[in-house]
């Protein structure tokens, strides 16, 4: 018999309980197998360490704690004592840092969302932003007083000027702070600037340009360049057009309201320009006693500002020549067109 | 330690009486139950769970199995082997149990009653000839007590119930509901691992 086979009988032959024939063939294979007679010692050596174990004693009031679990608790007691009973489960090391870990995570996203949230108004588009304060502006142009004191126009005065001209800007200064929505002030040049074109400092800073419009841009809303762009005129509307004209020239009535229509005029011929751009208007100022337009800003995309500035001498020429565009990674540019008009 | 715990044999005229009495609502004769069982119980449940705490809270739940069903017991084995069989079940539930195996991942920083109560790796035996020689065997029980825990349940069970509790192959088979020679090859794979686990420490 091999050694594995009678390592498989070594725990019996300690137990006595092997028949007399193993028994033999266990004794005789140790006597001359010094690997086998080792294990036998040291497996003897285990189940005499294993049987000299000190007997482990109940606790002395073994009984009477059975004796208190087998008694009929009221609802009462029983949840009294589980409120001050330790809690048994013990929570491994490892979870109770996962779970702190989670909770800090928590509690340092939730933080942060709740400063965002209250950063997020801030942020509002500010072209939208100024498009809604300047037309309600325009809706009720009122002079504030205080808005004047409170947030003075920052005064740039490249030149000298005499006390009448200095008075004069104080008064045009005035007037417009009582027109432009605050914020914007802040963007805007000063109109003795406003006549040298510059490039934009930064983003929000619009592009300020300036430019003397064309006498026959001027009320003529219906020149044949842009309404054969918008309809085909037949020969009944020409002639039409052609009474109109005339009778505008003649009757004081109809010339005024002509007058009037100036602005629409010029806005319409903006649009017809900005539009195909993909641009927009964002803000338009007006001068109150000549209801005339002022000055007006508009967003185009920057792919497009060379050929708006193009499309723009068809209105009028530039008092100084449209700046290059300094940022060439800006997606859109912000324009605000100074209108002077021929006298 | 095989001398001094009583096998459990054939059913006793003693435990008759008393498990008689306590089927017709005496508890003394329960107490007397307990009290005769409680020592040998409470070790081998011990060796089983290998935590002091857990092994009162399940000798006890033993002991309290024991009695709600005490009417059911036939007369037909040993008191004590019913008794092995409801702790056995009961070890198992609670090795199975969350509560046990999140317990078995932890250190209690507690002192463990054991300390005070009979545990074996923290009990300085009485008439020791020098301290070394107790640190020496404490030392020693502490070993023999990683290796019976760290063994397989089935393997745990047998050798516990074998070579700690002294029981025979026939009352192995009894209550573990095995037969003779699974009981046999359990103990011998248990003994041999317990030998290589323990080699040059005892």
């Amino acid at each position: 018999m091999d050694c594995a086979a009678i390592q498989k009988l070594l725990s019996e032959y300690i137990d006595g309980t092997l028949d007399a024939k193993s028994v033999q063939v266990v004794e005789k294979h140790i006597s001359v197998c010094e690997d086998c007679k080792e294990s036998l010692a040291s497996l003897s050596a285990v189940v005499e360490a294993l049987n000299a174990l000190e007997p482990v004693e109940p606790p002395a009031d073994f009984l009477e704690k059975i004796h208190q679990r087998m008694e009929p608790r009221s609802d009462f007691s029983r949840i009294f004592r589980k409120l001050f009973v330790p809690f048994k489960i013990k929570i491994p090391l490892q979870l109770a840092a996962a779970a702190t870990a989670s909770i800090l995570v928590v509690m340092v996203l939730f933080h942060q969302k709740s400063e965002y949230q209250k950063i997020q108004p801030l942020k509002a588009p500010k072209s939208e932003w100024f498009a809604e304060k300047s037309k309600s502006d325009h809706l009720s142009p009122e002079f504030d007083t205080k808005t004047k004191r409170s947030a003075p126009i920052p005064e740039e005065t490249p030149e000298r000027l005499s006390d009448s001209e200095q008075r004069m800007s104080a008064q045009k200064s005035r007037v417009k702070t009582s027109v432009q929505p605050s914020i914007q002030r802040e963007y805007r040049p000063p109109s003795s600037v406003l006549t040298k074109a510059r490039p934009s400092a930064g983003k929000g800073q619009p592009i300020a340009l300036a430019m003397i419009l064309k006498s026959d841009a001027i009320g003529n809303v219906y020149a044949p360049d842009i309404a054969m762009q918008t309809m085909p005129l037949s020969e009944g509307d020409k002639k039409t057009i052609e009474q109109e004209r005339t009778d505008k020239d003649t009757l004081g009535r109809k010339f005024e309201a002509k007058q009037k229509n100036q602005i629409d005029d010029v806005l319409l011929r903006i649009n017809h320009i900005i539009l195909p751009l993909k641009g927009k208007i964002l803000t338009k100022e007006y001068n109150k006693p000549k209801d005339r337009l002022k000055s007006i800003q508009v967003q185009i995309p920057a792919e497009s500002y060379a050929s708006f500035c193009r499309e723009l001498t068809r209105l009028g020429t530039f008092k100084t020549p449209p700046p290059a565009l300094s940022d060439q990674s800006l997606e859109a540019v912000d324009l605000l067109i100074n209108f002077t008009y021929p006298e | 330690m095989n001398n001094h715990i009583k096998r459990p044999g054939a059913l006793s005229r003693e435990d008759t009486v008393l498990i008689r009495a306590i089927q017709t609502g005496d508890m003394a004769a329960f107490d007397e139950l307990v009290l005769k069982h409680k020592d040998r119980l409470f070790n081998l449940v011990y060796w089983f769970l290998g935590d002091y705490q857990d092994a009162n809270d399940c000798a006890q739940e033993t002991f309290m199995k024991a009695f709600k069903s005490i009417n059911r017991f036939r007369f037909e084995s040993a008191f004590s082997t019913w008794l092995y069989r409801i702790a056995i079940n009961t070890c198992k539930n609670r090795i199975k149990s969350s509560a046990y195996r999140w317990n078995k991942k932890t250190v209690s920083l507690e002192i463990s009653n054991g300390s005070k109560n009979g545990n074996p790796c923290s009990k300085i035996v009485n008439g020791s000839p020098t301290p070394a020689m107790a640190l020496e065997k404490k030392e020693r029980m502490m070993w023999i007590q990683k290796a019976i825990n760290s063994l397989p349940e089935e393997q745990n069970q047998v050798v516990v119930l074998r070579d700690i509790q002294g029981l025979s192959y026939q009352d192995i088979s009894d209550i573990t509901g095995l037969n003779l020679g699974t009981v046999k090859s359990r103990l011998a794979r248990g003994r041999l691992e317990l030998k290589n686990k323990l080699k040059g420490r005892i």
